[in-house]
């Protein structure tokens, strides 16, 4: 089996990317699935929920060619390892020179790496630049975190217009799959919100809806995943159904 | 205006995906079932070479997806962006209308900058209404980041909702 390269994506902030990373991940390696997360965000958050905070060399380092892959991947869980951001990352969207290949230089990396892998989620920035092109070029396969409110509806319409240019310009069709994060189930927006995501990416929303809780929240201060921070919560809950989900391409059917 | 109030959601940024792939004659939820959990193919030699640019003598790794520099930056930074002025008065509005114009019709996000944005008339927002209800014709985006002024003037005539600044 070959790896499958997904890019956790959505140029909105605070859909729950990171979350969905740290908490997905973890939830298909308890599974037995041999996973790598990659902190393509600047900010670190995806190492810090690890509890990983004291790496300085990380991706950035790696696609600028200071370092290699192998020496910046740490084991954090049993079968999941992660790439943290490094302090280099926030440079490589300063990048000016370099023309097409600056957009093409994480698929480069990944092309020749971490093939004993089942699954490299990347964990994109919230922004559409230089990052994101490249999360883009080195995969086919897009998670998009969506929250139940209508600036989400709005964040989504901008990727998918970068989506199909890239689709248009590298010749190829994303496989596209969206999550429910931070839901509320019992506001109307919400509801309204999913009624209009199942209308344009039928049979393309995975089945589980990750409900908004404190508690996911809370867990990265302790440098923990929900799963470790509290089992038996109904986001942990969540979450593992999810990677099932994940596994089996279980999505919610139309409106 | 009457509105539904059960409606919590006055307009569907993505109506334009639909318009879209029906021009297309077709969509991606027809292209990808929810089984087809297989990755994308590789592109094969000939979309390579449809790919491929400027590098007749190079040999080409068929799983790179080779793009100029001028595709590359249409994808990456194509995105039509207009700075508005401080100060927006009808004096302004032709030559903001001809902008608008050119950037409509070479992309197919237009983001208007308009933070800078102190005082601003009718005239100008009026031709940002067209611009919204033009782009929508032609199943593309124009996303407005407004200054708290702008937002202040979008509102009192009533098309902060419109323009998406409410």
């Amino acid at each position: 089996m070959s790896v499958n390269i997904i890019a956790v994506i959505n140029q909105k902030g605070g859909v729950g990317k990171t979350t969905t990373s740290a908490n997905l991940a973890h939830a298909l390696a308890l599974k037995g699935m041999k996973v790598t997360l990659i902190d393509f965000d600047p900010q670190g958050h995806l190492g810090v929920s690890f509890g990983e905070v004291k790496h300085n060399a990380g991706i950035g380092e790696v696609l600028l060619e200071k370092t290699t892959l192998e020496s910046v991947t740490c084991k954090v869980r049993d079968n999941l390892q992660l790439i943290p951001a490094g302090s280099a990352l926030k440079e490589i969207e300063q990048l000016t020179e370099g023309g097409a290949q600056r957009g093409d230089l994480l698929r480069k990396v990944l092309e020749v790496s971490l093939q004993d892998q089942d699954y490299v989620l990347i964990d994109c920035p919230p922004s559409s630049g230089l990052l994101a092109a490249n999360a883009l070029f080195a995969t086919d396969e897009l998670l998009i975190p969506m929250s139940g409110d209508f600036l989400s509806l709005q964040g989504l319409s901008h990727l998918m217009a970068s989506v199909r240019k890239f689709e248009k310009v590298l010749n190829k069709k994303y496989t596209k799959w969206l999550v429910l994060s931070r839901f509320n189930t019992v506001r109307r927006l919400s509801k309204q919100v999913l009624n209009i995501l199942l209308k344009h990416f039928p049979q393309q929303i995975l089945a589980t809806v990750i409900r908004e809780n404190a508690m996911l929240a809370e867990c990265p201060s302790f440098g923990k995943t929900i799963l470790e921070y509290r089992p038996g919560s109904r986001s942990a809950r969540d979450f593992r159904s999810l990677a099932d989900d994940f596994l089996e391409r279980k999505v919610m059917n139309g409106a | 205006m009457a509105r539904d109030e059960e409606q919590m959601i006055g307009f569907d940024p993505l109506a334009w995906m639909d318009e879209s792939d029906q021009d297309k004659g077709k969509t991606p939820a027809m292209e990808q079932s929810a089984e087809d959990t297989g990755k994308s193919d590789v592109p094969s030699e000939n979309e390579a070479d449809k790919n491929k640019v400027n590098s007749e003598e190079t040999e080409i790794d068929i799983k790179q997806p080779t793009i100029s520099t001028q595709e590359y930056n249409d994808v990456v930074a194509g995105e039509g962006q207009v700075k508005l002025e401080a100060e927006m008065n009808i004096q302004k509005v032709a030559e903001l209308h001809k902008t608008l114009i050119e950037v409509l019709e070479q992309n197919d996000l237009i983001e208007i900058d308009a933070q800078a944005v102190k005082t601003i008339d009718t005239a100008t927002l009026q031709l940002l209404v067209v611009l919204k209800q033009e782009a929508v014709k032609l199943h593309k985006n124009v996303v407005i980041s407004a200054s708290e002024r702008f937002v202040e003037s979008a509102n009192l005539l009533g098309i902060g909702q419109m323009l998406e600044v409410a």
